[in-house]
């Protein structure tokens, strides 16, 4: 009796462990995908910005969906730099032959709002754009990992950042 | 064996196999991310630092903003490494980036490191330019001094005659100074320009200059660095032939970053080490107008809206920059944000 009740927990135990390891490495794995295709879904969106010098409210959209894809939600932090050149004048008004250089920048908030009432944001030549990308909510990989082997995980395990100099007008 | 023991053992082994193999398999995939990470960053800094380098170019004279190239590239590769407002981690970044180099049409200018002292007081490393370096080549029976281009161009001092000779390569070969060897008149015919060897030597001589510089700024970038605590030893890496010869073909940008420990905690992982190469495109610029609103002078890009009712006065008058707007008194237009 007791030789069949061992056999049992023994069978029990050996099953789990399998599981839990193909299990493991499964989720790991979807985790990476899922980590792949944000990077290349940004990249391409970041791009495709640069190139037309607009963002679109259907480029927007799409980008969107093909993150949601993933099965994760997500943060998507946007920043247009633009630089601005202003001149300097004294406080009576008398110009002091000089100007100086700032960045105007521009966040998600707006930009959105502009896309949403015009279906169209535009950037000029040689602004920049970025955009940062985390995971609000525990992946897959996380929930399994801290459910079999009580590893805790955070949001924001897929992470990735992408941007850079705006290369054409859109006219 | 009972089946409980043979469980257990299959448990075991199951266990010593696979734990290892997985925490292998993460360190690999950590690496490999790691480095396809700083790869893309350094190539869009690079391709970003290059868009629009060249300021004029009317066919001959060719105007290269190194400042302008270098805010660009950091400012891109910061971005790309999510810490483009954190001066922290910025610093950090530079010292892994020995040298950038860029190659002119005429010479070359390297970005070398130094110590400044930061807003708070204490020493940051900071980038400064070298003058332009020559590619130069000393002729071993005349002593002539040859400046390459990368392209036929060249220009030659004789010491004997005191004189400097410009042109093309295969016009100076003509010239009987350099094609005829007559040494009791001092003229020694130039094997450089007539023995069929000209690429060669030209390329190699670029290649010999741009590599020695390089390895000398690297060296006292090594000595920087150890100020920062990094105790990783810079040296120039293997360049790949094709890579020479795209440096080499044209205005370019070579940019090495070295030394960072893939696993911060861990260096058995080994350290980052790549270069990035980029080539030049050139820039055609917009203009601007200025049209005065009242009292108050705007500028505009083209294409602006409020272009249409501007003055003929306005319209004959454009500038090359925002900049240059801005140094009349100009303000920027709200509505085309130039």
């Amino acid at each position: 009796m007791t030789d069949i009740f061992g056999r049992i927990v023994s069978l029990t135990i050996a099953v789990f462990s399998a599981l839990s390891i193909i299990l493991l490495t499964m989720t790991s794995i979807m985790d990476n995908i899922a980590q792949d295709v944000v990077d290349l879904r940004t990249n391409q969106f970041v791009d495709s910005v640069r190139t037309n010098g607009y963002m679109s409210q259907e480029m927007y959209l799409a980008y969107v969906n093909q993150l949601q894809a993933t099965g994760n939600l997500y943060d998507i932090e946007m920043t247009h730099e633009h630089l601005t050149f202003v001149p300097v004048y004294s406080d009576d008004g008398v110009f002091l032959n000089d100007y100086q250089t700032a960045y105007e920048n521009t966040y998600e908030a707006d930009i959105m709002e502009e896309i949403m009432a015009d279906g169209m944001y535009e950037f000029s030549k040689g602004d920049y754009f970025y955009v940062k990308v985390s995971s609000k909510n525990v992946t897959i990989g996380g929930r399994v990992r801290s459910l079999l082997i009580g590893v805790l995980s955070k949001a924001g395990t897929i992470t990735t950042y992408y941007g850079g100099v705006i290369r054409n007008e859109f006219f | 064996m009972s089946f409980s023991r043979f469980a257990v053992v299959v448990i075991i082994l199951t266990l010593s196999l696979s734990i290892p193999t997985r925490v292998h398999l993460r360190e690999t995939e950590m690496v490999m991310d790691v480095k396809q990470r700083y790869k893309i960053a350094m190539e869009m800094a690079v391709d970003d630092a290059m868009d629009g380098i060249v300021e004029t170019d009317n066919g001959s004279d060719v105007y290269l903003n190194k400042d302008y190239l270098l805010e660009q590239f950091y400012h891109t590769l910061f971005i790309n490494l999510g810490c483009p407002n954190d001066s922290d981690i910025q610093n950090r970044v530079k010292t892994f980036i020995p040298v950038v180099l860029l190659v002119d049409k005429d010479g070359y200018y390297i970005s070398f490191s130094t110590v400044v002292e930061g807003n708070d007081g204490l020493s940051v490393i900071g980038k400064n330019w070298t003058d332009k370096l020559p590619y130069t080549y000393v002729e071993e029976n005349s002593g002539r001094i040859f400046n390459f281009t990368l392209g036929d161009e060249i220009s030659v001092y004789d010491p004997y005659t005191n004189m400097v000779h410009e042109g093309r390569y295969q016009d100076l070969a003509r010239l009987s100074m350099f094609s005829v060897d007559d040494r009791s008149r001092g003229m020694y015919r130039s094997e450089l320009l007539c023995g069929g060897r000209f690429d060669e030597i030209r390329r190699n001589t670029i290649i010999n200059s741009i590599t020695e510089s390089m390895t000398y700024y690297i060296n006292v970038h090594n000595s920087i660095a150890q100020q920062f605590g990094i105790s990783y030893k810079f040296s120039l890496p293997y360049v790949e032939e094709d890579d020479w010869a795209r440096t080499i073909d044209d205005i370019s940008m070579f940019a090495l970053f070295q030394g960072m420990p893939y696993a911060s905690t861990d260096v058995r992982l080994g350290y980052l080490n790549l270069y990035t190469i980029g080539g030049a495109r050139i820039y055609k610029k917009s203009y601007y107008y200025i049209v005065p609103e009242g009292s108050v002078p705007y500028y505009h890009k083209t294409g602006c809206e409020k272009l249409d009712s501007a003055g003929a006065s306005s319209m004959a008058h454009p500038y090359e920059s925002a900049a240059d707007c801005a140094a009349q008194g100009a303000y920027p237009c709200s509505d085309c944000h130039p």
